[in-house]
């Protein structure tokens, strides 16, 4: 059975932009991992067709069965977090070992605030 | 609400709810794609998955495709609708590589005129499969015509929000605005849902 785990820097849940998010990622797996990636991505949600957007990827070199890494990813300045009735964006790091099928993912907000930016509709 | 939370986004709907028979449970899609693959060799893995606007022609597809990937085929995917309807520029090249080992998987057959659907049969004769989608029989043999009704879009419905909504029609009156077409019908649960809070 795979374990896979990512522990942000002090549990922060929100960033600014260009501030960095760190932490650190275990794993354990029961097949030699050909490759272990950590992805920065932003995709949406709602309505219409999911977009996916990946800012960065880093991969870990000479991945054991059970190992643990530490990261730091420095942080674009948009897009920000938002979310309105017809789309939402989320920010979100995952980690992925591969050959396998599970996946770990950590979700985010990115913007000024530290806040998701909720879109109203117009007389709401 | 925001769209995030909506339990009818376009990927929760995909993620939770895959083709099915009509007849069966909604998450008896596994069954239904094994179901199929005698018949799809026995058509020499050239068929057509036949039916109507938002009948699950498209699910039934992908929901395919990985099946016969982990029997060791190939997959090429293509994809058309009305506002793509020519075969991608890279179509020749790819087809010249295709050989007994590759399953080509065009969804949207209808698309094609009947000169360019021609053209892409040619191309497309070393593929070990060639199966499609289509509004209507005839371009290959039917594999399977997928049909919906009020009770499967009533048993996806209260997969997808289990506490309903008081404000929302019921699967009956969706079924017989959108014609059948659950795709529509769950686009118009929606805004139902967008708009309630």
């Amino acid at each position: 059975m795979s374990d896979l785990r990512i522990e942000l820097t002090d549990g922060r849940t929100s960033f600014r932009p260009g501030e960095s998010i760190s932490g650190r990622v275990t794993w354990r797996v029961e097949i030699e991992p050909g490759s272990v990636e950590l992805r920065l991505f932003w995709y949406t949600s709602g309505k219409g067709t999911q977009d996916v957007g990946v800012v960065q990827t880093m991969t870990f070199a000479s991945p054991r069965l059970q190992d643990q890494r530490d990261f730091t990813l420095p942080l674009p300045r948009e897009p920000f977090s938002f979310s309105g009735a017809l789309i939402s964006l989320a920010w979100a790091i995952e980690l992925i070992v591969e050959p396998g099928t599970v996946v770990e993912r950590c979700e985010f907000v990115l913007s000024s605030t530290g806040q998701e930016v909720v879109l109203r509709r117009e007389g709401a | 609400m925001k769209a995030r939370d909506n339990p009818f986004g376009a990927t929760r709907v995909l993620s939770a709810i895959r083709y099915a028979d009509p007849a069966g449970a909604v998450d008896a899609s596994v069954a239904g794609v094994l179901a199929l693959l005698p018949r799809l060799a026995a058509l020499g893995h050239r068929a057509a998955i036949v039916g109507p606007h938002g009948s699950g022609k498209t699910t039934l597809l992908e929901d395919l495709e990985p099946v016969l990937a982990q029997r060791g085929f190939r997959i090429t995917h293509v994809r058309l609708d009305t506002e793509d309807r020519r075969l991608p520029r890279d179509w020749r090249l790819t087809a010249g590589r295709l050989d007994a080992g590759d399953i080509v998987c065009l969804d949207g057959a209808e698309q094609l005129g009947p000169i360019a659907w021609r053209w892409f049969r040619w191309r497309a004769r070393r593929a070990g499969g060639v199966i499609v989608t289509a509004h209507r029989s005839g371009r290959l043999p039917t594999l399977i015509a997928c049909t919906t009704n009020a009770g499967l879009l009533d048993r996806i419905v209260r997969r997808l929000a289990p506490d309903g909504l008081a404000a929302a029609p019921t699967a009956a009156e969706l079924f017989a605005r959108h014609r059948g077409n659950v795709r529509n019908a769950l686009r118009e649960l929606y805004d139902v849902y967008a708009a309630s809070c």
